[in-house]
């Protein structure tokens, strides 16, 4: 279980980006995060993983988050990774082994067969010894989420994995986290297409910097909350 | 004229530590830089490569050994331009110039004052026919060391290249890596200091690292094959240096200038001669 609570973060330059958030997820579970550019969906994730100043609390599983980041397999908003970097595909999924082998250590056989079990599951073993620049935007983003199949954690954080990703790469990417919650584990998407919520989320938080809802995906995807975490300008009834 | 080189090679003590050196110095630049080039830190690079002058200076003048002095200058101007950086509107280029000028303009100064400007002229442009046994030894000792380092911290420098984001969730020190990284690149300044002086140090950084990277798909290829390259026109441009005698420094620097930019039109990367870029 992940437990936030009353964590802001403002940032240096003065942004509070988060407002007394609480939330309690429990697994397993699918949730989505949404809410309008800059409300604070990426902050969450990150003050979650620890990665930047807050006040308040969280715990995973009842422990500080700071110790329990093994736990946590989690891909960075896209746009963040210079795909130029040369790596092939099979180097890249292996980084995911990255936190159980030890320092001054190689990778292992063991966890090279693990690899080889994540590409087959995204459907990219056919591409493993490509450099990842010749890769499309969906088959990168797979390859992302066999990253965090290797790490076998038990929670897993998504910053838009699907932007950039055609239908065909996002079918096959929530067909794979459906399987994953099935067996136990509990991911966070943060996501921007409010047509797909019901289909994809069993929860829901929507964000505006505050918590403008959070709950079951049926109980809080309303006219209602939308209204509060777009703004008027939205003009969804009833969720389409 | 090869064989002029040859037979010099044979005969004189000073060539063969020349060699040596150039070669040494090549290969760990080549290695160190593929990491520099692929963080997006070239000018960082250059900036530390000048920010050691000081030091040397200050370590000629108390009598010490100049990488102690080194070190700490390239350690000391890192930080600096960190911390401008993450504490003020200026942004890290303009953060770079500023701090690397001014350290190069005190080490002009400070040489001044402790050495001559014979030596002040090789500090700046090198001077790998001088180099002595003790330099040759502590450049070999110098490189083992900051290939250890490498091949160590291997992995961990690989995700924090690449992506740090990821490393930083981990809860990996990612600043730690990055202040181990600038401490190899300011060990590798002082080495390369001798072979084509602080001034050149950032293009056998760089440009064989460059080279290296249009040619391979992973980085321990990467890594391999420009320390290849720095070793190669190391060694030529000492030749064309000793045989034609001109500068070694700026020969070295030229032929791997040459060699980027013959490897820029053939390149399957960069689809100059060939229709289709990846390699499958
Ligand atoms: N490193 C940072 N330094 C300063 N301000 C930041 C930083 N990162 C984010 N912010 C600010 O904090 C707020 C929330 O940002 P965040 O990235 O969490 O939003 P988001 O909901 O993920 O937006 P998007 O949909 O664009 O990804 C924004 O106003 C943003 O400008
Ligand atoms: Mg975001």
């Amino acid at each position: 279980m992940i437990e936030c609570q009353n964590i802001s973060v403002t940032y240096n330059n003065g942004v509070q980006a988060l407002k007394k958030i609480n939330l309690r997820i429990k697994g397993p579970t699918i949730m989505g995060i949404i809410g309008p550019n800059g409300s604070g969906k990426s902050t969450l994730l990150k003050a979650i993983l620890g990665m930047i100043q807050l006040t308040g609390e969280v715990s995973i599983n009842g422990v500080s988050s700071k110790k329990m980041l093994k736990k946590v397999a989690y891909v960075a908003q896209k746009t963040l990774i210079d795909l130029s970097f040369p790596i092939t595909v099979k180097e890249c999924v292996a980084l995911g082994t990255i936190s159980n082998v030890g320092l001054f250590k190689t990778i292992r056989k063991g966890e090279w067969k693990k690899v080889e079990e994540a590409l087959e599951v995204v459907g990219l073993k056919e591409q493993q010894e490509r450099q990842i620049n010749a890769l499309s935007g969906g088959q990168f983003q797979r390859v992302l989420i066999a990253r965090c199949l290797v790490q076998d954690a038990e929670y897993l954080f998504l910053d838009e994995p699907f932007v950039g990703v055609d239908m065909v790469s996002e079918n096959i990417i929530v067909k794979i986290l459906k399987d994953l919650k099935e067996s136990g584990k509990t991911i966070l998407i943060v996501h921007h297409d409010l047509s797909k919520v019901e289909d994809y989320f069993d929860q829901l938080v929507m964000l505006n910097n505050k918590m403008i809802a959070v709950g079951k995906t049926s109980d809080v995807f309303n006219t209602n909350n939308l209204k509060r975490t777009y703004g008027e300008k939205i003009f969804i009834d009833g969720g389409e | 004229m090869a064989a002029e080189f040859i037979q010099g090679l044979l005969e004189f003590h000073f060539l063969q530590n020349a060699l040596i050196t150039a070669v040494v110095v090549g290969i760990v630049s080549g290695v160190v830089g593929c990491f520099i080039i692929l963080r997006g830190m070239s000018l960082m690079g250059d900036a530390i490569s000048h920010a050691v002058l000081p030091g040397v200076a200050i370590s000629y003048i108390l009598n010490i050994n100049f990488f102690i002095g080194a070190i700490a200058f390239g350690i000391l101007s890192s930080v600096i331009i960190t911390y401008i950086k993450e504490n003020s509107v200026i942004k890290s280029d303009t953060a770079i110039g500023i701090t690397f000028s001014s350290f190069l303009a005190l080490g002009v100064i400070l040489i001044g004052v402790a050495r001559t400007s014979t030596d002040l002229f090789h500090i700046l442009f090198g001077n790998i026919l001088a180099v002595q046994d003790s330099d040759k030894w502590m450049t070999i000792a110098v490189s083992i060391f900051v290939i250890v380092m490498i091949v160590l911290y291997f992995k961990e420098l690989l995700l924090t290249s690449f992506d740090p984001q990821m490393a930083k969730a981990l809860g990996m020190r990612v600043n730690f890596y990055h202040y181990m990284l600038m401490m190899l690149l300011t060990l590798v300044a002082v080495t390369a200091m001798q072979s084509v002086g602080t001034i050149l140090i950032v293009a056998l950084l760089i440009t064989p690292a460059a080279t290296a990277y249009l040619f391979t798909k992973t980085l321990k290829k990467m890594i391999f094959l420009s320390a290849a390259i720095g070793a190669v026109v190391s060694v030529v441009g000492l030749f064309v240096g000793y045989s034609y005698n001109i500068a070694v420094g700026s020969s070295i620097v030229l032929t791997a200038a040459v060699v980027f930019l013959i490897s820029f039109f053939v390149s399957p990367k960069q689809r100059y001669l060939k229709k289709r870029g990846h390699d499958k």
